[in-house]
């Protein structure tokens, strides 16, 4: 299927499986960066092509293979078809999922029988003392963990990691590996210490 | 691929190590703009080495587009990016898709230098790997094909591990500047791009000198380990692993809670992991996806680049990486997962539940 975008068209098709020449794709990234459009179609055509690619190729189902298969074994005697044939005396079969049990079948192993019998009433009030500390236990430890967690938000003591500047330390950092995108890294958030990488840095020059 | 090694790309390559090695040394010229050569040998280190070098010691200025593509995340930006030798590389995003950790950063001017402040406790140590080597122990790189970006002659050179292709980076001919990076998952579709598209080099700057002081830092790994950080070598196992070429304590100052930051790399990917002692605040991971659960619970916010926060005993670890997601996982793994240190509060709740569970016992009749 080919997706067309407010302005690249058919091409998105082309950007989606990375069909497109180096400078007509670099070009048409570009504007989907800044359009949200063709973006929105360029991610619709991506998730498309995915799914594409991951489905299993093609091929016979295992029902086919498996009747194709048995074309070519000697086989045995054809199983009884349901239903009387005419000129014969009716059969008392039965069909249990998919197969035919004939009388002359083993019948499955009986589950040994169980005793039901009404409870005592020492039993009654055993199960009443049950359910009643069950409540109770609940009730205590639900009133406490509303209570400890209505005040638990923040502890207000515990470390905040700095995560824009780690985020940029990490950029400075990888900047001294030139092929890695560790270079490329942008601020979540702006701010005065956007601009000032080296503020966090108060590195360490002798431990 | 030829082996023959051009006389001059010798010569070019003896100069640029040694411009590289320069930082190694107490207070030496770190940076100077690299000799145009002309392009056609296929020796891929004089390549990379060259590309190195523009990267820290060429002033440009272009018009740069980042995306990165994975499992429900697309991430776009379109950057003015303007190097200066000795300044560092200031980027501008002008236009960022929603989904990038770029969002907020709109029309700002965020300058990174071109070499981190201080000292690395691996500088001094001996046999500390270089992002250059990490690479080519990493990747089979070669030499692939002539092309043009931006409209300049430009090289490519085809990483590839496993038999399939990692990463293709295209250089350009007359400085041997990146001017594409793309990089591909195991089934061969890009996972993210930087390319620019267009890109001026400047006039030939004067030779910067900045000197870089550094301390003898004997022990490298295990000074850090006997200060009571948690620093594993390698993230990861087998030939995908990551490995530590950096690690820099920063807030060393009086008053501010020390945090370790570790490096690691294969020389394409990057993966930094920051320690800070003491327990995490759960403010500071508001809004971040939670996965896991017990002591391997980590808070998540998957971008360009990926953060994750979690308490691992009694640190608190962060960590910021444009690895794939799996490398995540081997980061966990490496730290300790005993629990988190209890606090005044959580002490008094251990104490609660305590008492509660034995009244629970004491009324609970099946005992």
């Amino acid at each position: 299927m080919i997706q067309r975008s407010p302005c690249l068209g058919a091409r998105i098709s082309g950007l989606a499986d990375d069909s497109l020449p180096d400078d007509v794709r670099d070009r048409s990234l570009a504007h989907a960066a800044g359009c949200a459009g063709c973006r929105e179609a360029l991610d619709s055509e991506r998730l498309l092509v995915a799914r594409v690619r991951a489905l299993p190729a093609p091929g016979p189902s295992d029902a086919l293979m498996a009747r194709l298969l048995a074309m070519g074994e000697t086989g045995g005697p054809l199983p009884p078809r349901p239903g009387r044939v005419a000129g014969t005396a009716r059969l008392p079969s039965a069909v249990v999922v998919g197969r035919i049990a004939s009388p002359s079948a083993p019948r499955p192993p009986r589950l040994p029988a169980v005793s039901v019998r009404p409870p005592t009433r020492r039993e009654h009030r055993r199960s009443r003392r049950l359910l009643a500390a069950a409540a109770g236990v609940l009730g205590v430890g639900g009133v406490a963990g509303t209570a400890l967690g209505s005040s638990l938000p923040s502890s207000g003591s515990g470390v905040v990691p700095p995560l824009d500047q780690l985020t940029l330390q990490h950029g400075v950092t990888g900047r001294e590996n030139p092929f890695s995108d560790a270079g490329l890294v942008h601020l979540v958030t702006p701010g005065p210490s956007a601009t000032a990488v080296p503020a966090l840095l108060q590195v360490e020059t002798g431990r | 691929m030829s082996s023959r090694v051009h006389p001059r790309a010798l010569a070019a390559v003896t100069v640029l190590c040694l411009l590289g090695m320069a930082p190694l040394l107490v207070a030496a010229p770190a940076t100077a703009r690299p000799a145009s050569v002309d392009a056609g040998t296929d020796d891929v280190t004089w390549w990379l080495a060259r590309a190195s070098a523009a990267q820290s010691g060429l002033a440009w200025s272009g018009n740069r587009l980042v995306a990165t593509w994975s499992s429900g995340l697309t991430t776009s930006s379109l950057d003015d990016v303007v190097h200066e030798p000795g300044r560092g590389l200031t980027v501008r995003a002008h236009a960022a898709s929603s989904g990038t950790v770029a969002g907020g950063g709109h029309g700002q001017d965020v300058t990174m230098p071109d070499r981190p402040d201080g000292t690395s406790y691996l500088e001094a140590a001996a046999g500390a790997p270089a992002p250059l080597s990490l690479l080519m122990s990493h990747y089979d790189v070669s030499l692939d094909r002539p092309g043009q970006v931006a409209g300049r002659p430009a090289h490519s050179l085809l990483l590839r591990r496993s038999g399939s292709t990692a990463a293709r980076l295209w250089l350009d001919d007359a400085t041997g500047l990146l001017l594409r990076r793309e990089v591909y998952d195991a089934a061969g579709r890009t996972t993210a791009a930087m390319a620019y598209l267009d890109v001026t080099v400047g006039p030939s700057p004067a030779p910067v000198t900045t000197t870089v002081a550094l301390a003898a830092r004997p022990g490298g790994v295990d000074a850090i380990r006997r200060s009571g950080w948690v620093c594993p070598a390698a993230i990861g196992s087998g030939g995908s692993d990551l490995v530590l070429y950096d690690a820099r304590t920063l807030n060393a100052t009086a008053g501010r809670t020390p945090i370790m930051h570790l490096t690691y790399s294969d020389g394409l990917s990057s993966l930094s992991v920051f320690e800070q002692q003491g327990t995490l605040d759960p403010v500071a991971v508001q809004g971040y996806a939670v996965t896991g659960s017990g002591s391997r619970r980590m808070h998540v916010r998957r971008g360009s680049p990926t953060q994750a926060v979690w308490q691992s005993g009694p640190t608190v670890v962060t960590v910021v990486s444009d690895a794939p997601t799996g490398q995540l996982a081997a980061v966990v793994a490496a730290m300790p997962s005993t629990p988190a240190p209890t606090t005044a509060r959580a002490g008094w709740m251990a104490t609660a539940s305590r008492a509660v569970l034995r009244a629970a016992r004491w009324v609970t009749p099946l005992r």
